[in-house]
C-alpha cells in the first residue's frame, strides 16, 4: 500500500537567497529559471543564512534552501584525514558548500551549522588562484569533497566549467568525489586524462541505513562500468569502511559484487579508508543529529577520533585481502594516518 | 507548547480566546496568558521592550526543544496594491536602526504569501520606495530574543496588513481586533501543522532515566565516565535497542548491587564494569 502520510515540509530549495552581488549574475539567472517556482529573498551575505546561530540541520534537511553567493578563491590545502593518493602538492576547494545527499557519517555536519546550500557563482576568481599555484608546481586538487558536484551539474555546469579550464593546464589534476550514478552525465562531459572521478561505493547495507537519498550500490556500478568503458579515469574509494556488526561477512560480500562488474584493470587506482573524524567535527555530529555511527565509543589519537586498533587493522585486512586479488599494491592506497 | 508575542492585548485577543488562555498572575508588570497549549506574551511596542518582555517570559517559563513561537500583530504596507487585512507569512526581517537582517528558516509547507519586514523604532508615516515591504515595531526585537530559546526553524512571524502607513491613517484598537480575527484561523492552523514537525531526540522516561542514574552510581563512574557511559547509552539505544534493558540485564548477569555478590568500591573498579559493559554493547 502506498505510504499516504504527506509532508509537511516544503520542497528542497523552496527559498533561494541571493546576495545582492550576484543578483544580476548569468549562473544566478540560469539557476532562478529552473526553480521558477522558489521564493527569491535577497541578502547582504550568505553568511547571515548560512553561518546564523541556533539552526537545526536535522530539520532544515527536509527542506534545504539554496544560497547563492560571490565567488569563493579559496584553495586549501589537503587536510590531514583526507589521502593525497601519493601527490606531493594536494589541495581541495569549494565552490559549493554541502551536498545533497545525506550521509548520517558525512564530516559536513561538523564542519558547517547549517544545512542550506551555498553556490558560489563565480569561479573565475578560483581559477585566477589556482593558476598562481601552477605557476610554481603540478597541483593535484579535490574539488568535490565539500559537496557532490556531479549530482548537481546539471543545476551548476560546474564541472563542464572546470573541463574548460583543465583542458590546458595538464599539469593540474583534479577529482571529483561522488556518490552519483549519472553516467550520462559524466558521458556529456569532455574526456580528460587530468580528472579522475572519484566513486565512493559502500554495501547495499551501509547505503540503505546511512546514506540517505544516495544511489544505490547497483546503479553506481552501472555509473562505473560506462564511465570505464569511455576510457575515463576511475577511482573506487571504499571510505569510510564501517565496523558494523558482522562487517566481515558484509564486505567481503560488497568486494566481490563490485568486482563481478568492475575490473581492477580498468581502474585509475582504488583508496581505503575506515570511519574517522576530527574530535570538534565529532563533537558538533553529536549536537547535530543522533546516530549511531557518531554515539560510536571510538577511540581519540591526536585530535582524531577512530576506531580502535584492533577493529581498523581487521577492517584494512578485509580490505587488503580482498582488494589485491584483483589490484597491484602500487594502486591501492590506505589511509593510516592518525 | 506554543508560545506567541503580540505587541498589544487587541492583537492577542482573539488568539487567548481560541487557545482557552487565562492570565498568569505570576507576571505583575505586564500581561501573559497561559493554557495548556500556549503562552501568550503582550510584549508592548518596539523592539527593545518587545525583546525585554519576551526574554522575562520564556527565562520564566523555558520552551522545550519542540515547542515552537510565533509573533502575530498589524503590520504597515506602503504597497498600496497590497489589500488591508492581508497576512503575511516573514522570510526576512531588517533591523532599521542596526542595519541588520535576520532570515527565519521558513521549511514547513504554508498557504501565506510571504514578505520581508523592517523592523522600524517609531511610527512609518511616509511611503517608502520598497515595494511590499512590510513595516512593523517590534519583530528583529524578538527575533534575537527567542533565538536564545528557539532554532531558526521554529520562529514564525505573521504580520497582517492594518494600513499603508500615509499621514493621519489611524488603526483603532476595534479594527486591530477585528483583523486579527479574520487571520486567527489560518495563523493557529498553521502554526498546529508546524509544531512537533522538527527534529526529535530519543529522551528517557523519568522511571528509565531513575534506572540509568542508580546504574552510574553502581559503577561509581567519574563525571567524565558518567558522560561517556550516557553517549554508549544512546548508541546502544540507536544501533541495538532498549538500552534500559540492557543495563538491566548486565546488572543481572554481573551480579552488581547492594547485597549482590559484586559491588564496585571505587572509581577503578567502576571502570573495569565500564569497559566489560561497553564491550557487550559492541557486541
Amino acid at each position: 500500500m502506498n505510504d499516504l502520510k504527506t509532508s509537511v515540509f516544503a520542497n528542497q530549495f523552496s527559498h533561494i537567497y541571493v546576495e545582492k552581488g550576484v543578483m544580476e549574475h548569468p549562473r544566478t539567472a540560469q539557476v532562478l529559471r529552473r526553480f521558477s517556482n522558489s521564493t527569491v529573498v535577497e541578502c547582504s551575505s550568505y553568511k547571515d543564512i548560512f553561518c546564523r546561530s541556533h539552526q537545526e540541520p536535522s530539520t532544515q534537511r527536509q527542506s534545504r534552501s539554496l544560497i547563492l553567493a560571490q565567488g569563493n578563491a579559496a584553495i586549501y590545502p589537503g587536510a590531514k584525514v583526507c589521502q593525497s593518493m601519493g601527490n606531493e602538492h594536494f589541495y581541495y576547494t569549494s565552490c559549493v558548500m554541502n551536498c545533497i545527499y545525506d550521509c548520517e557519517y558525512c564530516y559536513l555536519q561538523g564542519m558547517y551549522r547549517s544545512a542550506h546550500m551555498v553556490m558560489f557563482v563565480d569561479l573565475s576568481e578560483t581559477f585566477r588562484e589556482l593558476d598562481k599555484l601552477l605557476a610554481i608546481h603540478p597541483v593535484y586538487l579535490c574539488i568535490s569533497y565539500d559537496t557532490d558536484l556531479l549530482a548537481i551539474e546539471p543545476l551548476t555546469g560546474y564541472l563542464a566549467e572546470w573541463c574548460e579550464y583543465l583542458a590546458t593546464r595538464p599539469n593540474c589534476t583534479v577529482e571529483v568525489r561522488t556518490k552519483c550514478a549519472s553516467a550520462k552525465t559524466i558521458l556529456s562531459l569532455p574526456k580528460l586524462s587530468n580528472m579522475i572521478f572519484a566513486f565512493t561505493l559502500s554495501p547495499q547495507e551501509v547505503i540503505s541505513r546511512y546514506e540517505h537519498s544516495t544511489p544505490s550500490l547497483k546503479l553506481r556500478l552501472e555509473a562505473v562500468d560506462k564511465t570505464v568503458s569511455d576510457e575515463r579515469k576511475v577511482r573506487l574509494c571504499f571510505d569510510p569502511m564501517l565496523a558494523l556488526s558482522d562487517f566481515e561477512t558484509v564486505y567481503r560480500a560488497f568486494f566481490n559484487e563490485v568486482f563481478e562488474t568492475v575490473s581492477g584493470e580498468d581502474l585509475f587506482d582504488v583508496s581505503v579508508g575506515v570511519f574517522r573524524i576530527s574530535k570538534d567535527y565529532l563533537k558538533n555530529m553529536r549536537e547535530a543529529r543522533e546516530c549511531s555511527i557518531t554515539y560510536y565509543p571510538y577511540t581519540l589519537t591526536n585530535g582524531v577520533y577512530h576506531y580502535d586498533e584492533e577493529t581498523e587493522q581487521r577492517l584494512f585486512s578485509i580490505a587488503r585481502d580482498e582488494l589485491s586479488k584483483h589490484l597491484p599494491s602500487d594502486k591501492i592506497f590506505f589511509w593510516t594516518e592518525c | 507548547m506554543i508560545y506567541l508575542s503580540a505587541a498589544l492585548y487587541m492583537e492577542a485577543s482573539p488568539f487567548i480566546k481560541a487557545y482557552e488562555c487565562t492570565k498568569n498572575a505570576a507576571f505583575t508588570h505586564m500581561q501573559v496568558f497561559t493554557s495548556e497549549e500556549a503562552v501568550i506574551v503582550i510584549t508592548g511596542t518596539g523592539p527593545v521592550q518587545a525583546a525585554i518582555s519576551l526574554t522575562e517570559v520564556l527565562t520564566a517559563l523555558p520552551p522545550s526543544e519542540t515547542d515552537i513561537f510565533a509573533n502575530v500583530g498589524t503590520c504597515g504596507c506602503p504597497d498600496q496594491s497590497a489589500e488591508i487585512g492581508e497576512t503575511y507569512i516573514i522570510n526576512k526581517i531588517t533591523a532599521d536602526a542596526e542595519a541588520r537582517d535576520y532570515y527565519p528558516d521558513l521549511l514547513y509547507l504554508h498557504s501565506f504569501p510571504e514578505a520581508s519586514l523592517t523592523t522600524v523604532s517609531h511610527l512609518q508615516t511616509e511611503p517608502t520606495e520598497h515595494s511590499r515591504m512590510l513595516y512593523d515595531m517590534e519583530a528583529a526585537g524578538l527575533f534575537q530574543a527567542a533565538l536564545r530559546f528557539f532554532s531558526t526553524d521554529r520562529m514564525f512571524f505573521f504580520k497582517t496588513v492594518s494600513d499603508f502607513g500615509e499621514n493621519g491613517t489611524s488603526v483603532g484598537p476595534t479594527f486591530v481586533f477585528e483583523l486579527m480575527t479574520g487571520a486567527l484561523l489560518g495563523i493557529t492552523e498553521a502554526l498546529r501543522s508546524f509544531h512537533g514537525s522538527g527534529t526529535r531526540r530519543i529522551t528517557y522516561s523519568e522511571s528509565e532515566e531513575t534506572v540509568i542514574q542508580q546504574f552510574l552510581d553502581l559503577l561509581y563512574l567519574s563525571e567524565t565516565m558518567r558522560h561517556e557511559m550516557r553517549r554508549l547509552l544512546l548508541y546502544y539505544e540507536l544501533e541495538r535497542g532498549y538500552a534500559i534493558g540492557m543495563i538491566q540485564d548486565f546488572i543481572h548477569t554481573e551480579e552488581i548491587g547492594e547485597g549482590m555478590s559484586n559491588q564496585p568500591n571505587s572509581k577503578k573498579e567502576g571502570k573495569i564494569y565500564f569497559e566489560r559493559f561497553k564491550d557487550q554493547c559492541l557486541r
